[in-house]
């Protein structure tokens, strides 16, 4: 055994030693829930995140530099913009509202209709997209290739330098540091009970025996299925006005069953990311669950249920890990 | 044997060239087919085969209620979705049976797509008939009123009762049996026809709602459960399983052909290259055993080069020694020659001295006789008158006349042992280094026919046909003795019968010229080229050492003139002497000098 070998031996031993204890404070991790709490890391390299990072805030990946990735997705507030929708670089508003960028790693699919499978396609959509950014890549790939310090930084971190998947790279796997895995309720599911309150334990109770938990699950409370708006009823009738984005992902896959079915959106950092739904048609988090009982569970509840279940998903805010 | 050797080396080459070609083609041709790649192919297919056996297994637990939340669902979709990609990127490049897999994978991209499309609708259906079907006993409760307890409509709830059981009873039917009764018994629920309180005819609105979609979503799953099942997406893994396989196959077989050829190829290389050792080894043996050669003679050379210097040197000292030798002996018979010549001349001599000496002597007796007389008579005159002697009568007359004849003839003979003697002194005397004189060659001819005149005529009648000639640079008394040695071999040339011996001279472009022609006997062709060799003679012993024409050439080539010679035997020879008026240069003649001196020592008779 080498000598390195045997001093990381020795640390893991001491580290043992002194974690061991550790667990008398918090209970043990609670297990089989539909919600898992979230990885502590993705294993992206820093350096590539680092430059991600400084594309995302570079405007000249819009058409007339004016926005950037950061102007609809402001990582220090939630991952969005606080608008109901966006505007891009010719001030147009965008289709639907902005999901946040915090954990949208953990997606299974991207956009409301799930129409990108990964950030990049993401990413290379929304910079290409008419309303939002607006430019061509070439032109932007042109534009990062005249910058002789991104020109440097790729050239060190892509075997072939500067190119319109390698900047999509570089900024997804920035946003795959932006996951959340220190919020309240996953310090919780790790076995800290008193990470939060006893209503919100009382809210995430109520959010699993109404029925929400049926498809805001998984690790990130949602972003893993898709679901019909309006199961029980119909929402758009009584919501009115008609857009076609209100399609969803029959949009996608032209499949008439498809209409008004969405990706069924992550719960996580859910407080800060008002106004809420595609349409933006909630304003704030007592809107939308009352929407969501309504159309989706087809249920009445009391108001202390929902009061409740809206403390719960407070829980479910925190900053991310990697460098906002 | 090297001419041999880059014949075959450049065979051997050849061969090398194209066994190693071969070779290198089957090696590019096995690295095509890499077997790591259908390895790993494999791995892969089997690995998505297992994630798709979850998949499905996953979607059953959803269904049954047995797992808590879909990302246990969604967590196959990646490598499932990567699939393509991932073996597209494995595939051999160049591989020939690229637009089948391509084919295949594209079946199998569109099985996947429509069963993650069913996948996505099973999870969004089953959420929700997992959520009315939990909720609907509590909604049945509540919309029988029983929560409230106190004013429980009997009917009523004896009809959400029935309905709750049998929309319970229908979830577990195998097939849509009797939807029909159960949706008519919900319709009339949801119309009651009793008196209702409007909270409790909602509450009775949200069973009915949530029982329909019971039904509604436990048809919808079921549905999608069977489509699910039904997607050949397993089997569109087999395909391609299956054709990767056959291409393995294919590949395998095709490189076992080429292991055969390689193995072929590398026996026949080894063979080339140990027949190329083999005439390496031999080459390096001719080669070393040339070199061991050449090192001992080179060590050798030396010792050879003294050895031979030493001999040669030995050599040179033996052939000093001889050539000394030589030149005594040459001295020795040039002068026993000498003497021999001495001997001959002397006997010539005596006879030229003794013919007038004989006369001389008889005529001396008269005179003698003659004197007496005349003293006698002399004597009676003194006596007185006294009168001569009868008996001795003196014919003084006769005295008179015969007296001074006598002495006449006397002082002719006295003259001529005189000129016999001044030519002998003539002849005899040794002057090498004298230098040229300007001579006229009538008178050396005149002085050596003088000398041998009597010798001649006994043989052969002498004709002189000269012409005028300029006085020469020569050395007269060297020349009289090649015309003598000439004139002598003429002489003896000829046969019993008496010859002639012509005498011819000329003079052309600054050269005199001299021949001696005779009709004797001629010399031989075989003999003809040793004529002027020393000792060369066909005389008898003693008679003659055989120098006499060699050193008339060495006379005439210190002359630098040329003597040639024509003959032919029996038909006599001719012997042509040819001179320069003037000698080349004075140096020369010192030089030429010496080399003539043991020639004009002697003189041959």
């Amino acid at each position: 055994m080498s000598a390195p070998r045997r001093w990381r031996a020795l640390a893991w031993l001491a580290g043992a030693v002194l974690w061991l204890p550790m667990p008398a404070q918090a209970g043990a991790p609670l297990l089989n829930e539909p919600i898992a709490p979230v990885p502590q890391s993705l294993h992206q390299d820093p350096a590539r995140a680092a430059l991600g990072r400084q594309l995302f805030r570079d405007p000249r990946l819009s058409a007339n530099h004016s926005v950037s990735c950061f102007s609809c997705h402001d990582t220090r507030q939630g991952g969005v913009d606080q608008r109901a929708r966006s505007r891009g670089f010719g001030g147009q508003l965008t289709a639907v509202n902005t999901p946040t960028v915090l954990n949208a790693a953990l997606n299974f699919r991207q956009f409301w209709n799930g129409r990108a499978a990964t950030l990049e396609a993401q990413i290379e959509q929304v910079v290409a997209n008419p309303v939002e950014m607006g430019a061509s890549w070439p032109e932007v790939v042109r534009r990062i290739q005249a910058d002789p310090g991104y020109r440097r930084a790729f050239a060190a971190l892509y075997r072939d330098g500067v190119s319109q998947a390698n900047i999509a790279n570089a900024i997804a796997t920035y946003e795959r540091t932006l996951i959340t895995p220190n919020a309240p309720f996953d310090r919780y599911l790790r076995g800290d009970e008193q990470a939060i309150s006893p209503a919100a334990r009382a809210g995430y109770l109520k959010f699993k025996q109404y029925g929400c938990a049926a498809c805001h699950q998984g690790v990130n409370v949602g972003g893993n299925m898709y679901q019909k708006l309006g199961v029980m009823n119909d929402y758009f009738a009584a919501r009115g006005h008609g857009s076609e984005a209100d399609l969803g992902r029959f949009l996608v896959t032209g499949d008439p069953l498809d209409r008004y079915v969405f990706k069924v959106p992550s719960l996580r950092n859910v407080a800060q990311s008002a106004p809420y739904f595609h349409d933006a048609s909630a304003a704030t988090l007592e809107q939308a669950v009352d929407v969501m009982f309504r159309f989706q569970l087809g249920r009445i509840a009391p108001q202390q249920d929902k009061d409740a279940i809206i403390a719960f998903l407070k829980t479910l805010s925190a900053p991310p890990e990697g460098l906002p | 044997m090297s001419a041999w050797l880059s014949r075959h080396a450049r065979a051997l080459l050849a061969a090398l060239a194209v066994l190693l070609a071969g070779a290198l083609y089957l090696l590019d041709q096995a690295a095509d087919f890499d077997g790591r790649r259908y390895q790993a192919s494999v791995a892969l297919l089997q690995q998505a085969r297992q994630q798709g056996a979850q998949w499905e297994v996953e979607v059953l637990k959803a269904r049954l209620g047995l797992s808590a939340n879909y990302d246990a669902v969604v967590d196959p979709l990646a490598l499932l979705t990567a699939l393509p990609q991932r073996l597209t990127a494995l595939a051999a490049p160049g591989q020939a049976d690229v637009a089948a897999l391509g084919a295949a994978l594209a079946d199998y991209q569109r099985a996947l797509q429509d069963k993650s499309a069913l996948v996505e609708a099973f999870k969004s259906h089953n959420a929700v008939l997992r959520n009315s079907l939990a909720f609907l006993p509590a909604a049945a409760e509540e919309a029988g009123g029983g929560s409230r307890g106190a004013r429980v409509n009997g009917p009523l709830a004896l009809a959400i009762g029935q309905s709750l059981l049998d929309t319970l009873h229908a979830l577990n039917a195998s097939g849509p049996a009797d939807a029909g009764g159960l949706q008519s018994q919900l319709d009339s629920l949801q119309d009651w026809d009793g008196p209702l309180a409007p909270e409790q005819r909602a509450r009775l609105a949200v069973f009915v709602s949530h029982a329909r979609t019971v039904l509604r979503e436990r048809a919808a799953v079921n549905a999608l459960l069977q489509q699910i099942a039904a997607v050949p997406l397993a089997h569109s893994m087999d395909a391609i399983q299956g054709l990767l396989q056959a291409q393995e196959q294919r590949a395998a077989a095709a490189s076992e052909d080429e292991a055969r050829w390689l193995a072929v190829l590398a026996a026949t290389l080894a063979l080339v290259l140990g027949y190329g050792a083999v005439q390496l080894v031999r080459s390096y043996a001719v080669i070393g055993r040339v070199n061991h050669q050449l090192k001992h003679a080179n060590e050798h050379l030396e010792q050879r080069v003294q050895q031979r210097t030493g001999e040669l040197t030995a050599a040179n000292a033996r052939l000093r020694e001889e050539i000394a030798e030589r030149k005594l002996l040459q001295c020795r018979l040039v002068q026993s020659e000498k003497l021999a010549s001495v001997g001959q001349l002397a006997a010539g001599m005596a006879h030229e001295i003794n013919n007038p000496l004989a006369y001389l002597t008889s005529n001396f007796s008269i005179l003698e006789h003659y004197v007496g007389q005349l003293f006698g008579l002399l004597d009676q005159e003194g006596a007185g008158g006294r009168r001569p002697d009868p008996a001795a009568p003196v014919d003084l007359a006769f005295l008179r006349e015969d007296i001074p004849s006598l002495l006449r003839e006397s002082r002719g003979g006295m003259e001529r042992v005189a000129r016999v003697v001044q030519n002998l002194k003539d002849f005899s005397r040794t002057d090498s280094a004298h230098p040229w004189e300007q001579a006229d060659l009538h008178e050396c001819l005149a002085a050596t026919l003088s000398l041998l005149g009597r010798q001649l005529d006994g043989v052969a009648d002498l004709v002189c046909d000269y012409s005028p000639l300029p006085a020469i640079e020569c050395q007269p008394r060297q020349l009289n003795q090649v015309i003598m040695n000439l004139l002598l071999n003429a002489a003896q040339a000829m046969g019993p019968q008496r010859g002639r011996i012509t005498l011819r001279t000329g003079a052309a472009a600054g050269q005199v010229w001299l021949e001696v022609v005779d009709d004797g006997c001629g010399i031989g062709a075989e003999v003809l080229p040793r004529i002027f060799d020393p000792f060369f003679t066909t005389r008898a012993i003693g008679h003659g050492a055989g120098l006499g024409l060699s050193l008339s050439y060495g006379v005439v080539q210190a002359h630098h003139g040329r003597i040639d010679v024509q003959s032919a035997p029996g038909q006599g020879s001719t012997f042509r002497v040819l001179l320069p008026v003037r000698q080349p240069a004075p140096a020369i003649t010192a030089g030429i000098a010496p080399a003539a001196h043991p020639v004009d020592t002697f003189v041959q008779i």
